[in-house]
């Protein structure tokens, strides 16, 4: 799959003219500079496999013949620096191959919630990157979580959502599974197989990671990754500001809503890691006409080394008052407050790289699954405390559907925004020459005595956008999984400490 | 003396063109026209449709009451939809949409004369053409109570059952 039409970066209607060391992305058409772009054109490509230094040892490749973009190129496109991005990450196919290798192929990727699958032989199907995955209870109480896929000719071995079973079963040839995915029966194995097929190597494709975070279950695919809690680092603070409240933390309402954007991915990521900004214009519909609006001041911003960011709120704006669930919550703040502090009152988004997000306060968990580098599927979790009473519980699930999902008056516009920019790159050709700005809150992060990480005091601002691509470029172009330094979190995370 | 087909028939055909008028008035962007047609008790409810396994289908569609839905507005909610399709800022349906909301197999399943209401069962198919080459196509099933008002009806309640597991479209900012 040579791309005979491979994009060059060629931005010359749209940017000032850069640096002389950034030839790369200034490509002229004669002389030296021809040739050079012809070295960036061949750059681009590189034939996974046949390079000797594209090894992958850690961690499982693609297979085959993949064209893989080349770091350098990737590089070019992602100037973190210069607060500039070319959409063609959005939308690239080799790209998107990639991705699916060295960023979902090894990070720590949301399962489930302890509460959706509370007994032994509850299952929940979800995916990791593009593939099916089945996460199941196991009779221990611990959780495994393995590849939807059978052993002997890759069929579903679960079609169900969500149940309880004590097996999974192929209906393509009759091979079945305990819970644990160890294969546990296969039709006429003496009489086909002689009996010398090995049960004990033909189980389900184990997901190499399994671990949680108060009640938050994630999986990775890469057994050599840092653990789940050194990957979220400080985002940690905020979460727990927001899962423990109360005694007894969340649980996921019944029912994850999903639907279909046809958008790259990384549009919604970016947006939850900190884009507070496109609410006063986007929702200017439903969220200004439903609570009071709110200001750059009133909030403020932080981005992570990790990747991580998130943009809150001080206080709560209620959309609905005096409701059960705003009776629940002026109940509970005092009780909240003495646990997490003024965290309790936060109104807050956040992506933990690359595909988690949340918002604390409108009680939702999202996931966003890649289906091709222009389509992705949202899933939706809702939140409530576990321990709150049936009719706050109600209330939250209301205000839920009529805020957020498909069919939310806040959600709707979202939708409209992420499908025309999905459409603009799927036709355009000079649209993908552009770079997209991510400039705001360029300044110093200040930091702050009490809410860590690159603490900028603006509601509004891109400091998260650019950690998450910072971070992504970084998996992007590694051939290891890219540790970080407790130094280089550190210079990031606690500016001026 | 009036038969008793003779009542089912002019029943139907009151049914009928009350469901094809209210579906009118959303192809025409006549949302606030459209609101009048619901009862103040009125539930309006899209629950999620789900893939089970076979042995809990139909067990337990709602175990706790809490399952979370497309759409669970009450009279207030549904208003306010409304309020901000008018609102002249609500991007995801400004400009509008094109809609065609085609009704069919409409049949009454009960009538509770003492109430003035009946159950009844439509399907749809609902085309949104948007903006310019952007096209969705939601098939569904509809159960709604319509009460009785003077020659006419309202609709008390209305459960919309859309056939896709995962909704395959950018979003549902159109009324069903």
């Amino acid at each position: 799959m040579l791309m005979a039409g491979a994009p060059l970066p060629d931005t010359r209607a749209i940017l000032p003219r850069p640096a002389a060391s950034d030839d790369r992305s200034w490509p002229a058409l004669t002389g030296q500079k021809a040739i050079d772009r012809f070295k960036i054109y061949c750059s681009y490509m590189t034939i996974q496999g046949e390079a000797p230094d594209q090894g992958r040892p850690n961690h499982s490749c693609s297979g085959g013949r993949t064209v893989v973009p080349s770091s350098d190129y990737l590089k070019s496109l992602v100037d973190i620096e210069a607060g500039r991005i070319s959409p063609e990450i959005f939308i690239d196919e080799d790209i998107y191959r990639l991705e699916l290798d060295r960023v979902f192929g090894r990070n720590w990727l949301f399962l489930a919630h302890d509460s959706m699958i509370p007994k032994p032989g509850d299952f929940f199907s979800t995916y990791m990157g593009g593939d099916p995955v089945v996460v199941a209870r196991q009779p221990d109480g611990s959780v495994r979580a393995f590849l939807n896929a059978c052993r002997h000719r890759g069929m579903r071995v679960c079609r169900a959502e969500s149940g309880n079973t004590k097996s999974f079963f192929c209906t393509y040839h009759g091979w079945a599974y305990d819970t644990a995915g160890n294969l546990i029966n296969v039709p006429n194995l003496s009489d086909a197989y002689k009996d010398r097929l090995s049960l004990k190597d033909n189980g389900l494709i184990p997901v190499a990671r399994i671990e949680s975070y108060k009640g938050l279950i994630f999986g990775n695919f890469d057994a050599t990754a840092p653990s789940l809690e050194e990957h979220l680092g400080d985002l940690k603070y905020y979460i727990d500001g927001w899962v423990d409240q109360v005694d007894g933390g969340i649980e996921v309402l019944p029912g994850v809503v999903r639907w279909t954007i046809n958008a790259n991915w990384k549009l919604a990521a970016e947006q939850f890691a900190g884009d507070t900004y496109h609410a006063p214009t986007s929702h200017a519909s439903s969220l200004l006409s439903f609570g009071p609006p709110f200001e750059g001041k009133d909030g403020a911003h932080v981005a992570f080394r990790e990747g991580h960011g998130e943009s809150f709120l001080f206080k709560r704006h209620t959309r609905f008052s005096e409701d059960p669930l705003s009776l629940y919550n002026d109940a509970k703040l005092e009780a909240a407050k003495a646990r997490v502090g003024d965290r309790a009152e936060f109104v807050a988004n956040f992506t933990a790289f690359p595909a988690f997000s949340g918002l604390p306060g409108s009680s939702n968990i999202r996931v966003w699954h890649p289906k091709g580098p222009n389509k992705f599927e949202i899933w939706s979790f809702t939140v409530v405390d576990k321990n709150a009473p049936p009719e706050a519980k109600k209330a939250m699930q209301v205000s839920a559907s009529f805020t957020e999902g498909p069919a939310g008056v806040v959600e709707t516009d979202d939708g409209e925004n992420w499908g025309l920019i999905g459409a603009i790159l799927e036709q355009g050709h000079q649209a993908r020459k552009m770079r997209w700005n991510y400039q705001m809150g360029d300044y110093p992060a200040t930091g702050h005595e009490e809410f860590p990480g690159a603490y900028r005091d603006s509601f509004f601002g891109e400091a998260g956008h650019r950690a998450f691509y910072r971070r992504w470029l970084e998996f992007m172009t590694s051939e290891e999984w890219p540790v970080l330094t407790q130094e280089e979190r550190d210079a990031f995370n606690k500016p001026g400490a | 003396m009036v038969s008793q087909i003779d009542k089912q028939i002019e029943r139907q055909f009151r049914v009928e063109q009350f469901l094809y008028r209210e579906a009118d008035l959303l192809d025409s962007w006549e949302w606030g026209k459209w609101f009048e047609l619901f009862t103040e008790d009125v539930r309006y409810w899209m629950p999620l449709r789900r893939n089970l396994q076979r042995r809990e289908r139909g067990t337990g569609q709602l175990p706790t009451g809490l399952e979370m839905a497309l759409v669970d507005d009450d009279h207030t909610q549904l208003k306010m939809r409304v309020q901000q399709m008018s609102s002249g800022r609500h991007w995801a349906e400004d400009p509008p949409s094109r809609c065609r909301h085609l009704i069919s197999n409409v049949v009454v399943v009960e009538e509770d004369e003492a109430k003035q209401e009946l159950v009844v069962r439509s399907n749809f198919i609902v085309y949104r053409n948007r903006l310019e080459r952007e096209v969705d196509i939601w098939a569904g099933n509809r159960e709604d109570t319509l009460r009785r008002q003077g020659d006419s009806f309202r609709i008390a309640s209305r459960t919309i059952l859309l056939d896709q597991n995962v909704v395959l479209s950018k979003n549902l900012s159109v009324f069903f």
